[in-house]
């Protein structure tokens, strides 16, 4: 999908004029944001919508995340674990160590 | 009014006190038999004949009120509402509130029904098909990987001249190739499983932000009509504030009542007290609070029939 965002007030005008007349393409409107689908209709409106605000909007081209393709075992299993922990007020750190879970910082450090 | 008490004694008047009396009978039971609207009652049970109550009456029926901290505006539109008044945005708000009800109706009506053509959009049944398509694409790869080796020993033996080991390896190729293609097959069925179940969720997605944007929309009313009846009633609930403050202290003070009473304003029982004073109830109000020194007191000052029970814990 396409991820629109818009950084000035005249381009969030635009895009919910876009959104409003072209809703066939809109996925999700989020506030500043939206999502189109992935068409060419909704690649013109994304490109007319920078042509006319330039700098203001962000085009980002999304896909499905697939928990189970893109990411380590340890890194699905640790969330879930922390998620199910007895305490809630346990920060992760204190949750993790000790453990075989991967701590916050080595996973700030590995890319997906 | 007329109130029969389970032993079946009966009390009438505008102003019934059942705090002082070794009956216990909790507020709640008074509520329920004010709202059971002349429906059979069970034996034993309170019984009470009374105006059926209006607008208002169900948060104002009782002091203290069901909200534990009432605001200003919920308490004020209520009072409103007895009055017989509407917000200017009443009827918008009627509007949404039925367009929500449908909304609710509609997903509660879908979640029930047993239907086979329906596709199961919850997080596990999206989480097991992007399992499958993962596992089926780490298996293709790996198995890709065996058949270009194969393919590569194949051709080893066979320039080296060696028969037996050539027949052998290709073997082995025929049947990793054929596990291949099955497996090809396993992920691409996988995929389009996948893609179809987020087809689904998208539309269930859908259905639940049009559901959102209907909540805030029927809140952001509320929140209007609370605001005008404020605004309109304000100076008359201040007015009723200050003149319950300057009320002699109660005789029977609530149990766990502090040794000196919070400000009124901030007091939520003085709140719900002064609304009940500005709304126009004919239904009696069931008061469980210490603050009159009797139910005639309470009756005379709210201007509404009273029901006086013990302070509950």
């Amino acid at each position: 999908m396409l991820l629109v965002v818009t950084y000035s007030q005249a381009a969030r005008t635009t895009l919910r004029n876009i959104c409003r007349t072209h809703d066939e393409v809109v996925v999700r409107q989020l506030g500043r944001a939206a999502l189109f689908d992935e068409t060419e209709l909704a690649a013109f409106l994304a490109l007319r919508l920078r042509e006319k605000h330039d700098e203001d909007v962000q085009i980002e081209q999304t896909q499905p995340f697939n928990e189970f393709a893109a990411v380590p075992d340890a890194v699905r299993e640790a969330a879930a674990a922390y998620e199910d922990r007895e305490s809630p007020a346990t920060p992760y750190s204190k949750f993790a160590s000790g453990t075989d879970h991967p701590s916050a910082a080595e996973m700030q450090r590995r890319e997906l | 009014m007329r109130l029969r008490l389970p032993d079946g004694t009966a009390v009438e008047g505008r102003a019934i006190d059942l705090a002082s009396d070794s009956v216990a009978v909790d507020a709640d039971e008074v509520v329920a038999a004010i709202r059971a609207d002349g429906r059979a009652d069970a034996p034993g049970a309170v019984r009470i004949d009374c105006s059926s109550p209006g607008p208002g009456h169900d948060r104002l029926g009782r002091v203290p009120v069901s909200d534990p901290a009432p605001s200003r505006g919920w308490l004020l539109a209520a009072v409103g509402r007895s009055r017989g008044r509407r917000a200017p945005v009443a009827d918008d708000l009627d509007r949404l509130e039925a367009k929500l009800a449908e909304h609710r109706d509609r997903a509660a009506g879908e979640s029930n029904a047993d239907d086979p053509e329906r596709v199961d959009t919850s997080a596990a049944a999206l989480r097991q098909a992007r399992h499958r398509v993962a596992a089926a694409g780490e298996d293709e790869s790996r198995l890709r990987e065996r058949v270009a080796t194969l393919r590569g020993r194949v051709n080893a033996h066979r320039d080296a001249g060696d028969d037996e080991a050539t027949a052998a390896a290709r073997q082995e190729l025929v049947e990793a190739a054929t596990e291949l293609s099955e497996v090809e097959t396993e992920r691409v069925a996988a995929e389009q499983r996948l893609s179809a179940l987020e087809q689904a969720s998208r539309a269930e997605r859908d259905r639940r932000d049009a559901r959102l944007k209907l909540e805030d929309a029927v809140e952001n009313r509320r929140r209007d009509a609370r605001a005008y009846f404020a605004a309109e009633l304000g100076a008359e609930f201040e007015a009723a504030l200050r003149d319950l403050a300057s009320l002699p202290a109660a005789a029977t003070p609530a149990v766990d009542s502090p040794p000196v009473p919070p400000a009124p304003e901030s007091d939520p029982v003085a709140r719900s007290l002064a609304a009940v004073r500005l709304a126009d109830l004919s239904a009696p109000v069931v008061l469980s609070c210490g603050r009159f020194s009797d139910a005639e007191a309470a009756a005379d000052w709210l201007g509404a029939p009273v029901v006086r029970c013990s302070p509950s814990d």
